[in-house]
């Protein structure tokens, strides 16, 4: 299968390694991604910040570079790129004005044909060829799946794949691959995102309140799909935990991760051992490496 | 045994009641008492509905099943009712009058025929699984009644749960049957039956919050539905009683309940106020604190929806006497602190500080909603649904379906409370019955009386039966020693226990020993006679005894209850309690109630929307009516309004009511016309009118009273003192005359709750919440640029009214809540009033200069009130009338013969009244329909030996029942007293007046009493 693909920012700089564990456990589920060509940043929630108009043109111009592909569904790993870029095309489609307005800068316009999905929702899609192909059962991981505040909040009349509230697809997917994921209370809660980068002491006492809870509750690691809840969780780790006094540490996967080691992969391949905080460790005990 | 009236109707004199709740059970006994056969369809196994969940109900803090039970066993042995359990209609042709309707039933697999109750294959069945009636917190069996006291008592097979039906093994419960009552063979039947009228009284779903995963329902152990609560908190419940949390069993101190989860959500859930639950959190608030006092209740609202009769009166208490803490802020997230199964809620202060607090609980007040299947519903009865899927009514016509014969009641036709939905059931009895007038008696049954057998002289032999009422008395009590204690008692033949002494299959059992001991005499030690004297009177009635032949032990209200913590002396206690019932009984005589011929007309007093519609009504059933006013028109409080809230023009309804009354061949109207004087009783009252100086004598069988309330005139925020500043009803009379100034007006201003819940008159006006917003909207329809402001305390929207709340803000209407500490200031400036106070919310000033100021003032009922003087009625504080019973009888007083209909009883708004004034009507026909009205027994009865006609009595008694006569005997002048047996109420005044032992109360004789206090004081 050929479906159309949008890495964003993020998974070409700092979350490279999730570009590739994308493209990699997808192929080996029959899906062969075409990244599509000229992209530009989808506005991420800087855009609407100081331009309305701004928010909704920069990702229109990749769904019009998207609907121009010929086809028929696009897969966004980064949840903000998802959410930007299928608002978007809601409000296109619900205001012709406006459609008209954006398309009229645009040499690949706007049709609103293609589908967008997350990377959830393939993966959903896939379950079956996942399950055949699987060689490797995840036994003894058991983690807390943190879906972060943008992958199922949008307007009520955006219709969502998901449960808004209690997202349940990592945990079906995990669940298939014999993980053990574990029911929290932060499951859709506000990392601190940007603020990482300039309220540091507000973000971090938000990464410590999601750690503390899924320590509670007995989980040995997060599984994400957003590349910024990622970054803080993983890469700040250490110091919102030295900062709120919290001994323990947690592995932060990708759901790619877990996917592409279900299906044999290794640390090298899937680069996981790029991740700050050690994973090796968690999977060579539970022999999942 | 059939009337058979040889009258030539095309009309069926019987009605189809679909739903067995409260409401449908309440038509079905007006109904069925006033000569219509009632045939009760219900799809669960045992009739109840919600209100069988309940525990305790608000705000008497009554029990819910002791309320119910006596209504559902009256209902079961009424020989007028045929009672379809397990049943559904599938299919309705015909037209008004004459309705077929096939009836699917579905088989129970125990034969009603033989089955006792006895509950052994209950008992004794493997199968497990979770009770939908302890809303999961338990298990069932698969053969099974919905609770212990249900009716028809006879237990159900879950075919999809049975280990028979689905794997051909066990057969337990055939084994133990000693009744041979299972029947593997039973199938699914179709009747059909022929009816006058249909009434749907379906009820409602619960909302489920378990699709609002956030609030944590489902997910975290210690979050639980309201109802789920109602079951914690019952004594027949999951844990007895005992208040504690699902996950852990431990006992919660800090209980937190969140308000209006799936209502007032139009985007998520619902988009209608359920009505109920801001009473109902706080009853079980205050319940759970009476189960245990160290638990902290805290109650997170929007708005206190507390608007019914002495609702306000219940949260001051839950404040004031049980410490209740309310906080006004929603709760948007329920999280859970994992190692300790604790709650975790964040809101917002009032100063919009965010907190952070910890429950060890957490109730969500979950909402109602239409049943799931309510468009298929609607389409065998052919009735139109609104945008909701409630079924469509009127304005003016509050339980009529779009289908002429078909009507609605109870929470079907909108969320609602137990008196609302009682006095709806009353109505709609009145509005079938208004149709089949004519054929009423045509399908009555005449019961039978049972003989009654001769006692005197016999010894007597007297039955004590004790009850364990569930956990209630036994809990406390030693039953075991109680039974004992009673089988030595000088007299007792045969004393036995009960698990619920108020089932139909204790009834029986009580009948089968008097028939089987010869018993003479029956004590119940149970609960409050005042719930269930009539139930047991019945039941010695149906076994031959006289009723009077029985006394009650009240060992629950004034002992278990009140002892719980000292068990021993409790139980004592009880053997006392038991030992005086039986005492008394010894000596306990037949009596016979006196029969009184029935006037067969009415006198309706008041004639506003209320009494009209009550006149209607029963001239419409054939009952001669008189209707005095008092101002020299009808139409009452609705002359002065404009629209519904619905938006129908009210002058336009009230002009069609007043052609109609003055139409009516058998309505006398008097206008003008004052009641001077009251006398009589029911079946035969006597009353004087005057008009205009000229008197005269009605004389009339039933009375009802629809006297109204007035709009109260302030005398804050300069009302009066500038034509700027006006009431409500003023507002209304501008927008009926179409003032033109009314569309040029730059900003007006509604302040709500004047004169309205303040320490005076701690009371709700219930309607000017809905009112004001009405008129906001139609201010911002006249000129959408207007500046429409509403200062309020909480916004009283209830039910689907809270429709109009929404479209008033997405009008641009500005609500602004105020403080009732901090005054709003009224400036008259040339410009406009310049209004200013203290928002709460915004935690600063406000100044708005109006163009004109709306006071949203109080309903007050009259200072004087000569009708309540002239018949001896009670009224509260606030002058409003005090009705029999709260909850269950709110439109009859406890004098007979006598009703309440609309703002006199309270204030409520225009569909209410009509509906209240129906139920009136229908309430006084269950007494009009007869010949005969029945007076008490307990009656004073002068001793002529010892009377000297001191007259010290004659003073003493309250109702003026007795009078002193003079007679000659022996040549001298022999002074007596004489009582009016109907007048008189058996309050004993006169006896413990009288010091010549001239005069006793039936039942209550001088020796009767020593008997008891003698027992009283024995040594058990």
């Amino acid at each position: 299968m050929e479906i159309a693909y949008y890495p964003g920012c993020s998974l070409h700089s700092s979350s490279a390694l999730y570009d590739l564990q994308t493209r990699l456990v997808l192929k080996k589920l029959g899906i062969n991604l075409n990244e599509i060509s000229d992209w530009n940043c989808c506005g991420a929630t800087s855009a609407g910040k100081i331009d309305d108009f701004l928010a909704v043109i920069m990702p229109a111009r990749n769904l019009g570079i998207a609907d121009a592909s010929g086809f028929s569904e696009m897969v966004i790993p980064c949840s903000a790129c998802y959410s930007k870029t299928l608002m978007a095309q809601k409000l296109l489609e619900n205001d012709q004005g406006l459609k008209n307005k954006i398309n009229a800068e645009f040499s690949k316009k706007v049709t609103g044909s293609i589908k967008i999905s997350s990377i959830l929702e393939v993966l959903l899609a896939n379950l079956n060829e996942l399950t055949g192909e699987a060689n490797k059962k995840l036994i003894g991981l058991k983690p807390v799946c943190y879906y972060g505040c943008m992958l199922t909040r949008f307007p009520y009349d955006l219709p969502v794949s998901d449960n808004v509230e209690n997202p349940q697809g990592m945990e079906t997917i995990l669940k298939t691959l014999d993980a053990n994921p574990i029911d929290w209370s932060y499951k859709t809660d506000c990392c601190g995102a940007s603020a990482s980068v300039n309220d540091e002491e507000m973000a971090f006492s938000l990464m410590s309140k999601i750690m503390q809870d899924a320590l509670a509750r007995g989980a040995n690691c997060f599984v994400v799909t957003c590349p910024l809840c990622q970054l803080n969780m993983d890469a700040y780790q250490d110091k919102f935990c030295e900062k709120h006094g919290i001994d323990k540490r947690l592995p932060v996967f990708f759901i790619t991760e877990c996917v592409g080691l279900a299906l044999g992969m290794g640390i090298k391949e899937l680069q996981i051992d790029r991740h700050f905080i050690d994973g090796e460790g968690l999977l060579k005990e539970l022999n999942i490496l | 045994m059939n009337n058979k009236l040889s009258i030539n109707t095309a009309k069926q004199g019987s009605v189809l009641i679909v739903g067995g709740g409260i409401g449908g059970m309440q038509a079905a006994l007006d109904l069925a008492n006033s000569g219509f056969n009632v045939q009760m369809v219900h799809k669960d196994s045992g009739i109840g509905g919600t209100m069988a969940m309940l525990d305790k109900t608000f705000p008497t803090g009554d029990c819910s099943m002791c309320m119910i039970s006596p209504k559902m066993v009256e209902l079961s042995r009424h020989i007028n009712i045929d009672m379809h359990t397990l049943a559904q209609v599938v299919s309705v042709e015909g037209k008004p009058g004459d309705f077929k309707v096939k009836i699917k039933l579905m088989p129970r697999y125990v034969d009603p025929e033989k089955c006792t109750g006895c509950g052994i294959c209950e008992e004794k069945c493997p199968k497990k699984l979770t009770s939908e009636y302890e809303q999961g917190l338990t298990v069932r069996k698969a053969i099974y009644s919905l609770f212990p006291q249900a009716l028809p008592n006879t237990r159900v097979i879950d075919r999809d749960n049975c280990i028979y039906f689905q794997k051909g093994k066990c057969k337990v419960c055939e084994k133990f049957c000693t009744a041979n009552a299972i029947l593997w063979e039973d199938t699914e039947k179709e009747i059909e039956l022929n009816v006058g009228a249909i009434i749907l009284s379906p009820g409602l779903e619960r909302y489920n919050p378990v699709i609002r995963p956030e609030l944590g329902f489902g997910r975290w152990p210690n979050v639980v539905t309201s109802i789920q609560f109602e079951r914690i908190l019952s004594a027949s419940g999951p844990y007895q009683g005992t208040v504690m949390r699902p996950g852990d069993k431990k006992h919660p101190k800090k209980v937190a309940w969140i308000q209006c989860v799936g209502s007032r959500d139009f985007n998520n859930a619902n988009p209608w106020c359920s009505s109920v639950c801001c009473m109902y959190a706080t009853k079980q608030a205050m319940i759970a604190k009476d189960h245990d006092p160290d638990i902290e209740p805290a109650i997170f609202y929007i708005d206190m929806r507390t608007f019914g009769k002495d609702f306000d009166k219940y949260v001051t208490r839950a404040q004031e006497d049980y410490g209740v803490r309310y906080q006004r802020a929603l709760i948007s997230m329920v999280r859970e602190e994992p190692d300790t199964g604790n709650l975790i809620l964040r809101y917002a202060e009032q100063d919009g500080k965010l907190s952070t607090e910890t429950f060890d609980m957490v109730v969500l007040s979950i909402g109602f909603q239409p049943h799931s299947d309510a468009v298929e519903f609607s389409k065998i009865f052919g009735i139109e649904l609104d945008k909701d899927l409630f079924a469509k009514t009127g304005s003016f016509t509050p339980v009529e379906t779009s289908r002429p014969g078909i009507y609605v009641t109870g929470i079907y036709q909108g969320p609602k409370d137990i008196p609302e939905t009682v006095m709806q059931g009353s109505a709609v009895a009145g509005k079938a019955m208004e149709l089949l007038n004519e054929a009423r008696g045509t399908k009555a049954r005449i019961k039978e009386i049972v003989p009654e057998r001769d006692v005197k002289n016999e010894d007597p032999r007297i039955g004590v039966f004790v009850c364990h009422c569930g956990f209630n008395i036994a809990g406390t009590i030693d039953i075991q020693a109680a039974v004992e204690h009673a089988k030595s008692l000088p007299n007792v033949t045969h004393a036995d226990d009960f698990l619920f002494a108020c089932s139909k299959d204790s009834q029986d059992k009580i009948k089968e020993m008097i028939e089987t001991d010869k018993l003479n005499r029956i004590v119940v030690a149970a609960c409050s006679p005042r719930t269930h004297e009539v139930l047991f009177q019945k039941t010695l009635q149906d076994a031959g005894i006289n009723k009077y032949l029985f006394e009650m032990a009240n060992i629950r209200n004034q002992c278990s209850w009140v002892h719980s913590a000292h068990k021993q002396d409790a139980s004592k206690k009880a053997k006392n309690l038991i030992q005086m019932a039986v005492s008394k009984a010894s000596l306990l005589e037949p009596l016979y109630e006196q029969e009184m011929a029935m006037n067969r007309s009415a006198l309706v007093i008041g004639g506003g929307l209320a009494g009209m519609t009550a006149a209607k009504n029963l001239a419409d059933q054939g009952y001669h009516t008189y209707l005095i006013e008092k101002t020299s028109a009808l139409g009452g409080q609705a002359l002065h309004l404009y629209k519904t809230w619905q938006g129908d023009d009210v002058s336009k309804y009230v002009a069609e009511c007043i052609h109609g009354i003055n139409s009516s061949p058998n309505i006398d109207v008097l206008l003008n016309t004052r009641l001077k004087k009251a006398d009589g009783f029911v079946g035969n009252f006597q009353s004087i009118v005057e008009t205009k100086d000229k008197e005269q004598q009605i004389e009339h069988g039933v009375t009802i009273i629809a006297t109204g309330a007035t709009e109260y005139k302030p005398d804050q925020y300069l009302y009066g003192k500038d034509p700027r500043i006006l009431t409500a009803l003023e507002l209304d009379r501008k927008l009926i005359d179409k003032d033109d100034s009314l569309k040029d007006m730059n900003t007006a201003v509604f302040i709500q709750c004047v004169g309205s819940r303040n320490n005076e008159n701690p009371y709700c006006s219930k309607v000017c919440c809905t009112h004001a917003v009405q008129n906001a909207i139609e201010l911002k329809t006249l000129n959408s640029k207007m500046f429409v402001f509403i200062l309020y305390r909480d916004i009283r929207t209830f039910g689907r009214r809270e429709e109009l709340y929404r479209e008033a803000r997405e009008k641009g209407v500005i609500f602004i809540r105020y403080d009732v500490d901090n005054e709003i200031n009224i400036n008259p400036g040339k410009t406009g009033l310049e209004i200013n106070f203290i928002s709460p919310d915004l935690q600063q000033g406000v100044k708005i200069n109006a163009n004109m100021l709306v006071l949203s003032t109080a309903m007050r009922a009259p200072q004087e009130n000569p009708i309540a003087q002239l018949f001896k009625l009670p009224i509260n504080k606030e002058g409003f009338f005090i009705e029999a019973h709260v909850k269950l009888r709110p439109m009859d007083f406890s004098a007979a013969g006598i009703f309440v209909c609309g703002l006199a009883h309270s204030p409520k708004p225009i569909d209410e009244s009509i509906a209240q004034g129906l139920g009136a009507a229908s309430r006084a026909v269950t007494l009009l329909s007869k010949k005969k009205a029945f007076g008490s027994a307990i009656v004073s009865k002068p001793v002529d030996e010892n009377c000297d006609g001191c007259a010290f009595c004659i003073d003493t008694c309250p109702f003026k029942a007795l009078t002193l006569l003079e007679y000659m005997r022996n040549g001298e002048v022999k002074k007596t007293v004489e009582t009016n047996e109907a007048l008189c109420e058996g309050c004993g005044s006169c006896m413990a007046t009288c010091p010549k032992l001239g005069i006793f109360v039936s039942g209550f004789t001088i020796d009767q009493l020593n008997a008891q206090v003698e027992a009283a004081l024995e040594i058990v």
